[in-house]
């Protein structure tokens, strides 16, 4: 076998079933032709070093075989800006908020030095920056993916785009990310994905399970994250909102709230597991971790607060102008 | 300014003519080491990598027909323009021609 057979025979390993003997054969065709005519400039036969040559102005031979393919993205053009935006915002939410809830949880659980703490937390970090990467991915391919299926983009009617004045255009960066953020949030709620642990107690991770007021509230939490999803999603695809469509995210954040007040009113959200030696630490770090939690929700329900606020103010604002208008 | 910049708008502005002096050179039957040389004869350089996925692109698009044959020893598949592919490349030429008054124009 000489170099053009095992050249075409890794081409040919590349290539897909069904069209590797026709499209060997005719690259077979024209190499031994190419071949051929250099022998005879040469008045000798192509020795390796000549194959060699003319092989490597072909070019690599997964190259070769790539070109046969048809193009696929994975995340096309039209998505692709916006997937960097949202995998350089989600991974800073997430890598950020484990080194600093991650580092001072660690700090205050045990007397870990910096070295110690440092040898704990990147991992934690990086392995939530790799999870954010990987759901994020998944969420454009399957927007992608939809997005190619039902021709979203070109089924559009220019009559119906909104009136520049009369109604709020939401951008594509806020609806993106609220998009990816929700169904991160969803990934993580119904189980598929579990956060990295956080909390060490000598070389052995420590257990961080759900407090017992979670029962009542996981069927409210997911109803809520999937009318967020379906809110935003719509957002992303008309980026502009109506009055029907503000209500509804109205009475989604509503129903939020209702449910931070309920959580505010328990305090018992996590439970830290720890072994005999390490109950203190794992008091404290339960403390802390709750604590955290609380004012986090509190911030939470604090900013909704206002986001409905700013929506109904908007939605009253926009009445008298429209009535105007006609 | 990017050095590859030349390079990109090049490749670029190749990419449809290639298409359209392929499709007119396949109004005489070719197989593809011998379409490659008459490219590059008429000053055409096109390297096999891009030619012979773009054969089986316009095949596929039934722009070309195809047949295996044996020449010389080998065999060889040959193309020729279809009658589709007549249709398309009249028209193209339509466009092609256009494009070139208006560019006279312009530049």
């Amino acid at each position: 076998m000489d170099l053009i057979d095992r050249y075409l025979a890794a081409v040919r390993r590349q290539l897909p079933e069904g069209t590797q003997d026709d499209i060997v054969q005719e690259l077979r065709d024209s190499l031994r032709s190419e071949a051929e005519e250099l022998e005879v400039q040469a008045g000798r036969p192509l020795d390796a070093g000549g194959q060699a040559a003319l092989l490597k102005k072909r070019g690599h031979p997964w190259l070769v075989a790539a070109r046969y393919l048809s193009q696929q993205y994975l995340i096309g053009p039209s998505l692709y800006p916006y997937y960097r935006k949202a995998l350089g915002m989600v991974v800073f939410w997430v890598v950020l908020p484990i080194i600093l809830i991650g580092g001072a949880v660690t700090t205050i659980s045990s007397e870990a030095s910096i070295a110690t703490w440092i040898s704990r937390i990147i991992p934690a970090a990086w392995n939530g920056a790799i999870y954010s990467v990987g759901i994020v991915t998944i969420v454009f391919a399957i927007l992608e993916h939809e997005q190619v299926r039902l021709s979203v983009l070109d089924k559009w009617n220019p009559e119906r785009l909104p009136d520049h004045d009369a109604v709020r255009e939401v951008p594509r960066s806020e609806s993106v990310f609220g998009l990816v953020f929700s169904l991160t949030f969803l990934i993580w709620w119904t189980g598929i994905v579990r956060a990295p642990n956080l909390v060490f107690f000598g070389s052995e991770p420590a257990r961080i399970v759900p407090g017992p007021m979670w029962a009542p509230l996981y069927w409210p939490i997911l109803l809520s994250l999937l009318a967020s999803t379906a809110i935003h999603l719509v957002d992303m695809i008309r980026p502009w909102r109506t009055t029907a469509l503000s209500l509804v995210d109205i009475g989604v954040n509503l129903f939020n709230i209702g449910i931070i007040v309920f959580m505010l009113r328990a305090n018992n959200y996590v439970q830290v597991l720890a072994p005999a030696d390490y109950v203190d630490r794992a008091a404290r770090a339960e403390y802390s971790i709750n604590n955290t939690i609380m004012v986090s929700f509190a911030g939470i329900g604090l900013i909704l607060a206002w986001d409905v606020f700013v929506q109904i103010r908007r939605l009253v604002k926009a009445r008298p102008a429209r009535a105007h208008a006609l | 300014m990017d050095p590859n910049l030349f390079d990109t708008l090049r490749l670029e502005l190749r990419r449809g003519s290639l298409t359209l002096a392929v499709l007119a050179q396949l109004r005489s039957e070719h197989y593809g080491y011998t379409l490659r040389k008459a490219l590059v004869d008429l000053g055409l350089d096109i390297d096999e990598g891009t030619l012979y996925p773009l054969l089986r692109r316009l095949e596929a698009q039934e722009l070309l027909t195809s047949e295996w044959r044996e020449e010389g020893g080998r065999k060889k598949r040959f193309y020729k323009l279809s009658p589709d592919g007549r249709q398309i490349l009249k028209q193209l030429l339509a466009e092609w021609n256009a494009i070139n008054q208006s560019l006279d124009r312009i530049i």
